[in-house]
């Protein structure tokens, strides 16, 4: 366990050292999310990278003639290495270490906007403005919608939640008719 | 009765429109795991120790590991209520209770929250459930005596305000008995200018033990004067562990104006059990018998808030009688011996005393106040001095008297003045005695008027006695109790009046 927290910070900081500004930490981060997806849904590629009757270096090899012209050289190298090292399982929480340490680099604050109806293209980025300008940050924005929500939206910035949703409100009005 | 649909709606639309129109705003986290009462969370940087958690439909929980990845908070209420993903919310606040005199004669959880169906409790102040204790010079020694109305007790290990009293025995051996004997004779401190209020926090009982005990303390006017604070043992396990501390900030606010204040923590031992509990499923390393390390301190810094005021801080103050259970009489367990190492004595409760019709089972031997003594009223000290080495040497006589058949004089004197205190110190529960009473039948037994009464007959004598002086010696009882001291005078009254008496008898 000691041993795979160790290999996750390794992993996570040679990611993070690729990444110099937003939006190379952008590509990074949707291609490691979408390989950490497609890791976990596909079972053929799935059970590809776990088998242990296939040679080690035969696996290295499907992945450069795969993927040599579709993603960036130095990250299908890191991602070589994990291969080689049999240490592919661990992406999932290299993904979240790299996303944690990338944010803190490159002054970034993740958000993520629930919404309980799906915004406009302009509302969206009128959003985006508006938190650059709160945060004084680099926005890593992600909208989803929650009709459960009723009205109104749920803003979180890393951890602070900012929840001006209906649904709430109703709760906390709840909470208070009954005198809790 | 007809409903009235529009009133109804009227009201809730009003009381909508005053709720706070703001933006929620929280410092969350997410619920990785959740599992045995505990939930572990990611997120929640800021997070203090003991701080309140809120989780999703209605559940807290307490923050107690700050990890470097994690959080693991304990849950106060239905884990299976919370799945993996939920938001964890930041409340800003420690754990804290309601305290005053809103909460005397309420039944409450260890959250302050009512139990009784008696309504809310609208106290105007809250204090946090962990406060530390006081220093050296906000304290002053123990002065006043504490009377628990029990002739046992008040007379050879007598208890004074602001001292921590062990309470300990097996299982069945009276001590819960002992502590609402307790309660209920601070009855009489009501009619004083400086009365006692009472808490009686259950740990880990059962629900009908609870209902009973409030009951016997209703009946009996105790709750006027008395919060119960409960966790039951099928409360959660952080309940049962928070629930001294609650119940000591409860104490915490009389002694703090002025007041003074008893406390009952009964049991320590299940609280121990549910901390030891917690700990295993917070991942803490177990030490001896299981218990984390922190166990002696879980019990030091909860005894060390009882104490009593100095004078430029209103002199109040908060009793402790805490009660531990011993398994099979073994005081050298891991939690009697932190337990006896911390409070100042301890009243022994004896099993085999207990089944010999010897109630309350108190342990003469084993038992010892530390600081008591001091707080005792002159007038029991002259009396009962003698009485703890008088029924000591008794003991002893009895064992080699069950062999021998020929006795001398003294010997046999000794026996059955023994045996006649012994009796006289039995008493029944709920009938608690006034310390001006118990002067008068011990001082009686003390000095051999009982010694030709026979063995069944000293209850009847007691209460005829006790009965006599009310009538014609009233006197004498109020002399005891305003003065405090046997004068010579008193005690010429007193021959007197038990001479009198036993020409009666």
């Amino acid at each position: 366990m000691k041993q795979n927290h160790k290999k996750i910070k390794i992993y996570s900081e040679a990611f993070c050292s690729l990444v110099t500004n937003f939006q190379e930490f952008q590509t990074t981060k949707i291609m490691l999310n979408d390989f950490v997806v497609l890791m976990k849904k596909d079972s053929t590629i799935s059970a590809f990278l776990q088998s242990k009757s296939i040679d080690r270096s035969q696996k290295v090899g499907i992945f450069k003639n795969a993927l040599n012209d579709v993603i960036n050289n130095d990250l299908l190298n890191i991602i070589i290495v994990m291969v080689e090292n049999d240490d592919i399982n661990l992406l999932s929480d290299v993904n979240k270490n790299f996303l944690s340490l990338a944010k803190e680099k490159l002054n970034v604050a993740y958000v993520e906007v629930v919404a309980s109806f799906d915004m406009a293209d302009d509302s969206k980025n009128n959003l985006l403005q508006e938190l650059k300008t709160a945060t004084n940050k680099e926005i890593d924005l992600n909208f989803s919608v929650d009709k459960s929500l009723i009205g109104g939206l749920k803003i979180k910035v890393d951890d602070m939640l900012f929840d001006s949703s209906l649904k709430t409100k109703l709760e906390n009005a709840k909470l208070k008719l009954i005198g809790v | 009765m007809e409903i009235k649909t529009n009133q109804i709606g009227d009201l809730l639309r009003n009381q909508i429109k005053n709720i706070d129109s703001d933006i929620d705003i929280n410092e969350v986290g997410e619920v990785l795991e959740v599992g045995d009462g505990v939930a572990r969370t990611s997120g929640l940087g800021n997070i203090m120790s003991s701080e309140l958690v809120e989780f999703p439909n209605g559940v807290f929980g307490m923050a107690l590991n700050l990890e470097e990845e994690n959080v693991g908070a304990v849950l106060f209420g239905d884990s299976s209520l919370i799945k993996e993903g939920d938001t964890a919310k930041r409340t800003g606040r420690v754990a804290e209770v309601p305290v005053g005199e809103e909460l005397l004669g309420r039944v409450v959880n260890p959250l302050g929250q009512p139990l009784d169906g008696k309504g809310p409790i609208n106290a105007k102040e809250t204090l946090p459930i962990e406060r530390k204790a006081l220093g050296v010079m906000s304290r002053s020694p123990v002065n006043e005596p504490l009377q628990t109305g029990l002739k046992a007790i008040d007379s050879m290990i007598p208890i004074g305000r602001g001292q921590r009293e062990l309470i300990i025995g097996d299982r069945q051996t009276g001590k819960s008995a002992i502590a609402a004997d307790t309660i209920i004779n601070q009855k009489s401190s009501h009619d004083t200018d400086s009365p006692v209020h009472c808490i009686y926090v259950a740990i880990g009982q059962k629900a009908s033990t609870v209902a009973k005990l409030v009951g016997e303390l209703e009946s009996n006017g105790a709750m006027d004067y008395t919060t119960v604070v409960v966790a039951n043992a099928s409360d959660p396990a952080p309940l049962q562990y928070i629930a001294p501390y609650a119940g000591c900030a409860m104490g915490e606010y009389y002694r703090d104006n002025g007041m003074h204040a008893l406390i009952i923590y009964d049991d320590l031992s299940k609280q121990a059990v549910a901390y030891r509990q917690m700990s295993l499923v917070l991942r803490r390393p177990p030490g001896r018998e299981a218990f984390p390390g922190d166990v002696f301190y879980l019990h030091s810094r909860l005894l060390e808030r009882a104490s009593k005021l100095a004078k430029d801080l209103k002199s109040g103050s908060l009793t402790a009688l805490p009660i531990i259970e011993t398994q099979e009489g073994d005081v050298s367990a891991y939690i009697p011996t932190n337990v006896i190492s911390i409070t100042d004595g301890q009243i022994y409760l004896n099993t085999s005393l207990f089944n010999g019709g010897v109630r309350p089972a108190v342990d003469v031997g084993l038992s010892v106040s530390r600081v008591g003594g001091n707080a005792q009223i002159k007038a029991m000290k002259k009396i009962a001095g003698k009485l703890r080495l008088d029924l000591a040497q008794f003991r002893e006589l009895e064992a080699f008297a069950k062999f021998a058949s020929d006795l001398d004089e003294t010997t046999a004197l000794q026996i059955t003045r023994g045996r006649r205190m012994v009796e006289i110190l039995k008493q029944n529960q709920y009938v608690p005695m006034s310390v001006s009473n118990q002067v008068v039948i011990i001082y009686a037994a003390g000095k051999g008027y009982l010694d030709d009464v026979d063995l069944d007959r000293v209850k009847e004598f007691e209460v005829g006695l006790l009965e006599y002086f009310h009538t014609k010696h009233s006197d004498c009882l109020d002399q005891i109790s305003q003065e405090g001291d046997i004068s010579d005078d008193l005690e010429k009254a007193m021959n007197t009046g038990i001479e009198e008496f036993k020409k009666t008898f």
